[in-house]
């Protein structure tokens, strides 16, 4: 039975793969034509030589020669040459990768041990002064916009009060004597943008967790654990919280599939070298090859994660291991 | 036989002669160029002065990374620290010879010859020599990279003479000779060699190694690139004229603008360039040490037209647009003064390479003057009348009219102009206006619209697009864009005239200057004659720099400071021992001016002896005004400058005066003063009527709070 379940999970986990792939195909190819514009800036150039290198990426065969040559070259896991940087778009995602897995991993763990801890108390006060005022602040920080937010942190905290840098992931030209040291820097640099995704996703998931654990609490388990004599933190923790963190871990799947996307308006506020701004660029250079890339790396991680969360879910939930 | 040798002498020998010169024609020294300067520094460049790290930031990391491959600022950026190319371009945007000593060119234009510098070597120590030239010269020729297209369309072939003498055949004559091909930089033949033959190497998509970056023969040795964060260069030591002052040259990426202007304020940078818009200046002006720059852009912003379509296919009707086109009102109001307005004759742009431009006033700024009452003149003549008194005019046989005009909406000042053109200039000609619309696009979607073939009716009747216009005095960027070969991209007009493209064709092949200049004065007429589009204003380029730790900036005509000759010519101010100077405002403006008044400004320049100071240059900026003020004079040590406030906006203004003079240090004040009209009487709700209404408002929350909890509390809850 487990097996099948796992097995099913898979098969439609590949159908949803394929049709993704395509649907990358044809979005990217939705961006305009990544040659085009050479002209437009530089009217020198002649038309040949913009043919020649249409050539080069392929690009002068029919669509669906093109088509057949990305299945190919997705299925071998080569994504082929950038045409915007000239070079092989792997190489360009690994430059930047790191520094966006790092931010955004730990700003996810963060934010989330926060939005389940105040989310649950929230419920569990609800109504009071305490729930008031979370929950306006939350509602609050999701409504300003947070390039705003961290323009205003920079402001404050790296000018005004010149705690942390201004810009990048580490000291420019810095040489390190040792790794403590690095990391010293490393940390001195994320301190603002993580305090600005960690503020805004707080402020964005307590929500989902506070309504969560407030339908729990209206459950009859509650009554009888809270009647065996149960303090109320083991009520909170123990019954109620374990309870309302099923949505909790697929929304945080998911998040951590996105990641490869990076947060693009903090990253270029911050100037920190991730993904996200990578992305946007290749949106706006119609840089096909580099758009591919990045998206069977989201589309692959979102895959993986939405199938981690499913197998999460029916081990925590055993109601999903019927259906 | 005999008879047969005999008449082959008879062919050879006329032959023969014919290939010996008959006469020795004189080559042209320069090849007939105008040579510029290479920027001097502040002081002698000797090893006492040396030292720092020079930071410059970069917006963006660099894209290609090969110096044939690139295409972004940011890749030219890169590159420029670490190639040095035959001949250089001057502040002034003039070529200078750099690793070229001589150059000359025969008559015709066809062959050159380049004499090249004797002492310069690459970073490993290999002498510099005509090999070097040779080798990336023909390896452009073997590859055709699409942006040296310069070279591999006009050069035939190169032959090297000797070491330092090389000579370079054309295939047709080309006047931009040297400042569009002899300023290519130029890579060592011993490293690249082995690049280029390797068996993998592809030329679209090779990326150059850290240890092939190493080896360059510019100012400066590149050592490290960190994609995202920053790149490293330092001083090289060996270049033959001279190195740099710094020791390093450190370029961070920081991609927003408001965290670089913070950065700069903050002293983490030296200079700040890119979207530094104008309302960031009063706050730098502020800072008596940091300094702006403005310089002239070459993009031409117009509003083209689709020349192929009807009412815009008639000549006569794009003349009654060119009067309803208020280039002041764009410049002063929509863009705060800081821009210029734009040229009928398109080339040069205002305020650029004017011995160029057709002294006709119809080419130049107001060749067709804001006059609504002109445009219905014409447009009564042409017979579009209002017909059925919607307010709008009909075609002469009735036709709906109803513009699209289509501004990318990313730049908020296109599309106010396309606003007012819809709203106010088309809308109220007398007699009946041209209905317009405004199609809000984003850029994406734009684009390929406005490339569109000319014939196709999804393309735009009317856009408005900012492009290149170039930076060299060549009118040849005319040709590229305007030719009816050119149709639809980047002739998006479906401009097509027999005499411009004949006069386009022969002026690309003139090397005399005097008749090139002349051949451009008639293009330009054709342009304001025929009007593809109206050329409505250029952008300042902003940039603001520090002047606290380094000096020797070096201000470009058309570029930032952020630029070869500065990272060439900056040296610490600590070093650079200079006299401090004295700077006293002797008459000033009282805090409040009436508008139209005239003020007047005085100051007094002392060195630390209290002898005045003569032969100095002060200026002053205004934040809100682009105008730079020269003051003169008017005794030994004193100098003022008087101006009339007419037609300025009524604000406080910010105005930072600078005085530099040779061996001294720059001295810098700030005044402030307010343009205003005479001042109402204070009453006393006047004074004290918003704070006693912000009391009100308090006590009133406070008590509504009180009552709230007040009225929870007794009602009765859990």
């Amino acid at each position: 039975m487990r097996v099948r379940f796992v097995l099913t999970r898979f098969l439609s986990l590949l159908i949803t793969f394929l049709l993704v792939m395509s649907a990358i195909f044809f979005l990217a190819r939705a961006t305009g034509d990544p040659f085009a514009e050479i002209i437009e800036q530089d009217p020198r150039v002649p038309p040949e030589a913009v043919q020649r290198l249409r050539q080069r990426w392929g690009l002068d065969k029919p669509i669906y020669l093109q088509y057949i040559d990305f299945m190919k070259a997705m299925l071998s896991g080569d994504f082929g040459y950038s045409v915007a940087y000239y070079a092989p778009v792997f190489e360009i995602i690994k430059q930047k990768l790191p520094w966006t897995l790092f931010l955004l991993s730990t700003s996810i763990v963060l934010s989330t041990i926060g939005a389940v801890l105040l989310g649950a108390y929230t419920a569990w006060r609800r109504g009071s002064r305490f729930d008031l005022i979370a929950t306006n602040t939350s509602l609050f920080i999701r409504a300003i916009p947070h390039f705003w937010l961290g323009m205003v942190l920079l402001l404050v905290f790296g000018f005004y009060i010149p705690l942390f840098p201004l810009y990048g992931a580490t000291t420019p030209g810095a040489h390190y004597s040792n790794a403590f040291e690095f990391i010293k820097d490393v940390l001195a640099h994320a301190a603002l943008p993580l305090t600005c995704l960690v503020m805004r996703q707080i402020g964005m998931y307590m929500l989902y967790m506070r309504s969560a654990t407030l339908e729990v609490l209206g459950e009859d388990f509650i009554v009888t654990a809270k009647a065996k004599g149960l303090t109320d933190r083991e009520v909170l923790f123990r019954h109620a919280v374990r309870n309302s963190l099923l949505p909790m871990v697929t929304i945080t799947a998911l998040r951590f599939g996105f990641m490869v996307n990076g947060a693009i308006l903090t990253e270029t506020v911050f100037s920190y070298p991730g993904t996200g701004r990578l992305i946007y660029e290749a949106i706006m250079n119609s840089d096909y090859f580099l758009l591919q890339g990045a998206f069977f790396i989201t589309s692959v991680c979102v895959l993986i994660a939405n199938l981690i969360a499913d197998l999460l879910y029916a081990y925590l939930d055993p109601r999903v291991r019927v259906g | 036989m005999r008879r047969a040798v005999l008449l082959l002498l008879v062919l050879l020998i006329p032959l023969g002669l014919a290939l010996i010169p008959t006469e020795t024609q004189e080559a042209i020294p320069w090849g007939g160029v105008t040579l510029g300067e290479i920027p001097k520094p502040p002081v002698p460049r000797e090893p006492a002065f040396f030292g720092g790290t020079l930071v410059c930031p970069l917006p963006s990391d660099p894209v290609e990374m090969s110096p044939f491959t690139r295409a972004t600022t940011w890749s030219f950026y890169f590159f420029y620290p670490i190639y040095d190319s035959l001949v250089g371009i001057d502040d002034q945007s003039r070529p200078v010879p750099w690793l070229a000593e001589y150059w000359e060119s025969t008559p015709d234009g066809l062959v050159w010859t380049v004499r090249l510098v004797k002492n310069a070597t690459w970073h490993d120590g290999t002498p510099f020599t005509a090999h070097d030239v040779a080798f990336t010269f023909n390896h452009v020729l073997e590859v055709k990279y699409p942006r040296w297209s310069d070279l591999w369309e006009t050069v035939e072939k190169v032959e090297v003479v000797d070491d330092y003498t090389i000579k370079i055949y054309l295939k047709f004559p080309y006047p931009d000779f040297v400042t569009d091909v002899l300023t290519f930089p130029i890579v060592p033949k011993h490293i690249w060699e082995k690049v280029v033959t390797a068996p993998d190497f592809d030329p679209f998509t090779y990326r150059a190694t850290d240890e092939v970056l190493k080896v360059g023969n510019g100012p400066w040795i590149f050592e490290e690139y960190v994609p995202g964060q920053y790149i490293k260069y330092k001083a090289n030591p060996n270049i033959f004229k001279g190195r740099p002052f710094a020791d390093e040259l450190l370029m961070p990426i920081i991609t927003s603008p408001d965290a670089g202007i913070l950065a700069l304020r903050k002293g983490e940078v030296d200079q700040w360039y890119w979207r530094l818009s104008p309302e960031a200046l009063p706050t730098l002006l502020q800072d008596p040490n940091i300094r702006i720059h403005l310089y002239l852009s070459p993009y031409v912003c117009h509003w083209g037209f689709n020349t192929w379509k009807f009412p815009l296919n008639i000549k006569e009707f794009r003349k009654a647009l060119a009067h309803c086109v208020d280039k002041d009102y764009v410049v002063e109001t929509i863009m705060h003064g800081y821009g210029r307005p734009g040229r009928f004759g398109v080339w040069p742009i205002t305020g650029l390479f004017e011995d160029w431009a057709n002294p006709d006033p119809k080419c130049g700024v107001y060749g067709y003057e804001f006059n609504l009452t002109k445009a219905a003149e014409i447009l009564d003549k042409l017979g579009f009348k209002d017909i059925d008194g919607d307010g709008f005019r009909e075609g002469p046989n009735g036709e709906e009219i109803d513009l699209e005009l289509a501004p990318p909406t990313y730049d908020p000042i296109r599309v106010r102009i396309a606003e007012m053109l819809a709203e106010e200039w088309l809308a109220k000609i007398p007699g009946g206006g041209i209905k317009a619309h405004v199609v809000y696009q984003e850029w994406k979607t734009l684009w390929p619209r406005i490339k569109l073939p000319p014939d196709d009716p999804n393309k735009p009747d009317t856009w408005f697009l900012c492009s290149s216009y170039g930076t060299r005095p060549s009118p040849d960027i005319m040709r590229f864009r305007l030719h009816s070969s050119k149709i639809p991209n980047p002739n998006y007009y479906g401009f097509i005239n027999a005499t411009f493209d004949e006069l386009a064709e022969e002026q690309a092949r003139t090397v005399d200057v005097e008749r090139r200049k002349e051949i451009a004065k008639e293009m330009q007429a054709i342009l304001a004659e025929e009007l593809p589009f109206i050329s409505i204003f250029h952008r300042y380029g902003i940039s603001a720099y520090r002047v606290d730790k380094w000096i020797g900036w070096v201000p470009g005509i058309m570029w930032s400071v952020n630029n070869g000759w500065s990272w060439w010519n900056c040296v610490l101010r600590e070093k650079a021992v200079l006299k401090p100077m004295t700077l006293t405002l002797a008459e000033y403006p009282p805090p409040k001016v009436t508008p139209g008044q005239t003020i007047t400004i005085k100051v007094s320049l002392t060195d630390p002896e209290g002898e005045p100071i003569t032969g100095a240059s002060v200026e002053m900026h205004i934040a809100g005004i682009p105008e730079v003020f020269k003051f003169e004079e008017i005794e030994t040590g004193v100098y003022s400058i008087t101006l009339s406030t007419e037609g300025w906006v009524e604000q406080p203004y910010t105005a930072k005066i600078i005085s530099s003079a040779p061996g001294f240090e720059e001295a810098a004040t700030v005044l402030t003063f307010e343009l205003t009209k005479k001042v109402a009487p204070v009453t006393f709700w006047g004074a004290y009527g918003p704070l006693i209404v912000g009391i009100l408002i308090v006590i009133l929350i406070v008590i509504a709070v009180y009552a709230f909890y007040a009225a929870r509390k007794k009602s009765p809850s859990k």
